[in-house]
């Protein structure tokens, strides 16, 4: 199968269901090699849920066999969410008894508040925002529970002042991220979090009431994820944003004053005209026109080239460093990076003096060429 | 006294083409329930009585009442075990 068709395939099933998108689907069933290749995409892309609806209704042709497939597939990934619903639930609960508030993001969240049916949109992990003030317990409360981060923070207090968040695992190989900010570098750091917290949408699931994001923030953190997870997007993460900015129940007015808040507008932006592009989204809204009108600054570009490439931790390191408000959070922020806690430095089996050498080259790298990966 | 029956607000679940996923509130073990099972999963939205279930499950695939009556009723005993169908007993007023 060449790629071209591949990823017209790919398209086909991310903009199901979407009566804009301009995008031609297979018109007879793939071959056998065409659809194992096909297939072997689906899952990583997120689109499960998507390609069974599209088998359902024929959008997809399909023959009975790859229908049965699609359907066992699309099966195991919802028992993975109901799973992961449940672990879900377990910890809120459990935070919440601790004091600890939290919000829902992305995948429960966006399944149940964005999408007319939860199945189309299914998820791998747990992702909860909790304020940074509250990791460090957060981590403790979930210990507790068995679940636990297998990668030590940098330094005592970095993840929860500086850094995105801290990934932690059940006994099952379930991740629970729990976020701090939005994304790592630059744009995680221009958030500003008090106005995220002053404001939740509920989300009523399993019979709890639990908290998410706004709807004009989970688009803004579903353009994030769009744009800022590197060079190529998951194609889900494309119709989250086509989904949320077609069908979501925003303000526009509230959607360009948050993005504008974040300093997040050409993220936003990017991310409306990926979408349109890709899935050939013939409806021009308020949201499409000004993204289409929308000019990045050049910083924001070099930014957003940083994140779309494989650019170094050092390099958005870097980037972070600049958007650190004030003299001390700066000099914490490259304390921190210089001298990271002993514990750290023994399981990445580094010495003090190797850390600060190569953190040096890393640096004089980025400063030379912010873009270029590791 | 009549009887009716909704679905556990604590039963997770999720639609499939050919039926629906539950993962009953106490269990790790999700189960799937399919043909007119989906369908009475749907209409258990709602508290809902047996004959009124009966006689949406009988219009969705027009049959007669009595055709599905005992399908019904085996399935709501099977939704109800699980622990995904609560069982609410009300007071006839007279």
């Amino acid at each position: 199968m060449a790629v071209d068709s591949l990823n017209a395939a790919l398209a086909a099933v991310t903009a199901h269901g979407l009566p804009g998108a301009e995008v031609s689907a297979p018109r007879t069933p793939l071959d056998d090699d065409s659809w194992t290749l096909f297939l072997a995409n689906v899952a990583p892309q997120g689109l499960s849920g998507l390609l069974a609806a599209a088998v359902s209704d024929g959008t997809i042709p399909a023959t009975e066999a790859q229908r049965a497939e699609v359907h066992d597939r699309h099966l195991s990934s919802m028992v993975t969410v109901l799973l992961l619903e449940r672990l879900l639930l377990e910890s809120v609960e459990a935070l919440a008894a601790a004091g600890v508030e939290t919000r829902v993001l992305k995948g429960s969240a966006v399944a149940h508040l964005d999408y007319a049916d939860p199945a189309l949109r299914p998820f791998r992990d747990v992702d909860l925002l909790v304020r940074g003030d509250d990791l460090p317990r957060t981590v403790d409360v979930l210990r507790q529970a068995g679940i636990v981060a297998r990668a030590n923070e940098l330094r005592r207090g970095f993840a929860s002042r500086f850094g995105k968040g801290i990934t932690l695992y059940t006994h099952e190989a379930y991740e629970i991220d729990v976020h701090r900010t939005f994304a790592h570098g630059a744009f995680g750091t221009r958030v500003p979090l008090g106005d995220v917290w002053d404001g939740q949408q509920e989300l009523r699931l399993g019979g709890q009431v639990l908290h998410a994001l706004r709807a004009e923030e989970r688009l803004l953190h579903a353009a994030f994820h769009c744009v800022l997870g590197g060079p190529a997007p998951k194609a889900i993460s494309v119709r989250d944003v086509a989904e949320m900015a077609l069908y979501g129940d925003y303000s526009q007015d509230r959607l360009r004053s948050t993005a504008r808040a974040w300093r997040a507008e050409a993220v936003l932006a990017v991310a409306v005209r990926h979408a349109w592009r890709s899935l050939r989204i013939a409806d021009i809204t308020a949201v499409s026109s000004w993204a289409a009108r929308y000019e990045p600054t050049l910083a924001d570009r070099r930014l957003l080239r940083m994140y779309q490439s494989d650019a170094s931790y050092a390099a958005h390191a870097m980037s972070s460093l600049r958007a650190v408000p004030g003299v001390r959070g700066k000099a914490a922020f490259i304390q921190s990076l210089a001298l990271p806690d002993q514990r750290f430095l023994e399981v990445h089996e580094m010495t003090r003096v190797q850390w600060l050498r190569r953190g040096v080259a890393r640096v004089g790298q980025a400063l030379r060429d912010p873009e270029r990966g590791p | 006294m009549r009887q009716t029956y909704r679905r556990r607000d604590q039963a997770l679940w999720r639609s499939i083409p050919d039926g629906v996923v539950l993962l009953p509130p106490a269990g790790n073990d999700p189960v799937a329930v399919r043909g007119p099972g989906q369908a009475l999963w749907a209409a258990l939205d709602e508290h809902r009585t047996v004959e009124d279930l009966v006689e949406r499950l009988a219009a969705g695939f027009g049959a007669a009442p009595e055709q599905v009556d005992q399908e019904v009723r085996q399935l709501l005993d099977h939704l109800v075990s699980m622990g995904v169908v609560e069982v609410e007993t009300w007071r006839s007023t007279a």
